[in-house]
């Protein structure tokens, strides 16, 4: 009879946290909206060693850089949605040492050169903001939710007045050397394409921890760079440009935590 | 309490001092300067930041001059007395600042060639337009400088400027003659060293 009572009340106790389950899916399947914040790193893959033109290719810079995703899913049916994806970014050259001293090194026989540290001038900033349909495929209290999103980036602030003062050795020549990033010549907005997967477990019924994984594609970014010299003994200033074509891809790893609302 | 009222009414006037001096604060005492002497030396520019040197000879590429004026204080601000107490500066609540203020003004600085320069600039030629302060800046041609002496201490400090030569004496020796005119039409010359130039 003991044994009775206690097989009836195992079974009752299975059968309530299955219908707990139950319930907590439905919750998850049925909450419509998810906003999510995460923050990551980017993983250059391709093409955005935003100094090439100065360099000619001959530092290897990657621009790996740091971001936060803001994020708003609005699912119109159990799995089909719709989603919304803010993502600033900021570019930082891991080799601005190297960077500065290839610079430096191109005048160093004739002249004694004056850097700033090149850290601050060579940072990239990126805005992209993407919208797009998105999936929820929901197993427990996993979900996964591939996406495939389309949107625009906004370019900032790429070497920007860094400028390299140069002495002329066992003379009274000098010369400023600036290196710019001509913004109204430059792409300042650009088409971005981006397959992601965002990966969530729920914590409670309504909180869920993240992690998302972003590919992003420019297909054509224009740069246009200015390097203007300005020779103080001869009193000129000689503006050169160069325009570099690129490509930019990305992929952007990233975790944080999703609340589900209804 | 009587007492403490003929206390208030003494104090009253310390009390009107220190408002006054906190509510009137001066913009700092000012002090006149004015150029005493001149002072020139020969610079060599062969390395990162000039130098002065005494060397008879210098690399032709790297020639330059300090133009060094000597101030001296001229005049000073009256100081502003508190109308009740002297006291009551003890209290103020005023920064002591000051500001330098020059009677003079740097009217024009000319800079002639003492010894043959080149076959346009013979011996006593005008040759400031050769001349950049700092290396970067021309000279005026026309030797119009127009700069208020301003010292920033209380103490006179001098004024330097580093002339660049930028242009290749023809000849291997030269000197230089610079006359500086204050406002007041007073003339300060002096001549350099003759530097051989290599």
């Amino acid at each position: 009879m003991k044994a009775y009572f206690f097989i009836l009340a195992a079974l009752l106790f299975c059968l309530a946290n299955i219908q707990a389950q139950q319930k907590k899916k439905l919750y998850a399947e049925r909450s419509k909206f998810m906003m999510s914040l995460e923050g990551g790193g980017l993983i250059p893959v391709h093409g955005f060693s935003i100094q090439d033109p100065f360099f000619k290719n001959s530092v290897n810079i990657s621009d790996a850089g740091g971001f936060v995703i803001g994020r708003i899913a609005y699912f119109f049916s159990k799995k089909w949605g719709a989603e919304f994806e803010f993502l600033p970014w900021i570019a930082k050259s891991s080799d601005a040492g190297k960077a500065q001293q290839y610079l430096i090194n191109q005048f160093t026989s004739k002249y004694y050169v004056t850097a700033p540290w090149p850290q601050n001038n060579i940072d990239a900033g990126v805005v992209s903001f993407m919208i797009g349909p998105t999936y929820k495929i929901t197993t427990g209290r996993f979900m996964i939710m591939p996406k495939l999103l389309f949107g625009i980036n906004s370019y900032d602030g790429m070497m920007n007045n860094y400028t390299l003062h140069l002495k002329e050795k066992q003379g009274n020549e000098i010369i400023d050397m600036t290196y710019n990033w001509n913004q109204d010549a430059s792409t300042e907005i650009g088409w971005v394409f981006s397959p992601a997967c965002t990966f969530s477990y729920r914590v409670t019924k309504i909180l869920a921890v993240n992690m998302s994984v972003n590919y992003l594609y420019s297909p054509s970014v224009r740069l246009v760079y200015t390097t203007t010299e300005q020779n103080y003994k001869s009193q000129r200033q000689t503006t050169q440009e160069y325009i570099f074509e690129t490509t930019f891809q990305s992929v952007a790893v990233g975790a944080g935590f999703s609340l589900l609302l209804k | 309490m009587k007492l403490t009222r003929i206390l208030c009414w003494l104090l009253l006037p310390m009390i009107a001092g220190t408002i006054e001096a906190c509510c009137h604060c001066p913009e700092g005492l000012k002090y006149q300067f004015a150029i005493d002497k001149i002072k020139l030396e020969v610079l060599d520019n062969g390395g990162q930041v000039p130098v002065i040197t005494g060397a008879d000879s210098i690399c032709k590429k790297c020639y330059g001059l300090r133009v060094e004026l000597e101030t001296i204080k001229v005049g000073q601000q009256k100081v502003h007395k508190p109308l009740f107490l002297e006291s009551a500066y003890a209290n103020r609540c005023c920064t002591s600042g000051f500001t330098g203020d020059s009677r003079d003004t740097i009217q024009t600085v000319q800079v002639f060639t003492a010894i043959d320069f080149d076959s346009t600039h013979k011996a006593g030629s005008d040759v400031t337009s050769y001349f950049f302060i700092d290396g970067t800046k021309p000279l005026p041609a026309n030797g119009v400088f127009n700069q208020p002496i301003y010292t920033f201490t209380e103490e006179p400090m001098p004024i330097d400027y580093n002339f660049i030569l930028m242009h290749e004496s023809e000849y291997s020796q030269c000197q230089f003659r610079v006359v500086v005119t204050v406002a007041s039409g007073k003339q300060f010359e002096k001549t350099s060293v003759v530097t051989h130039l290599i």
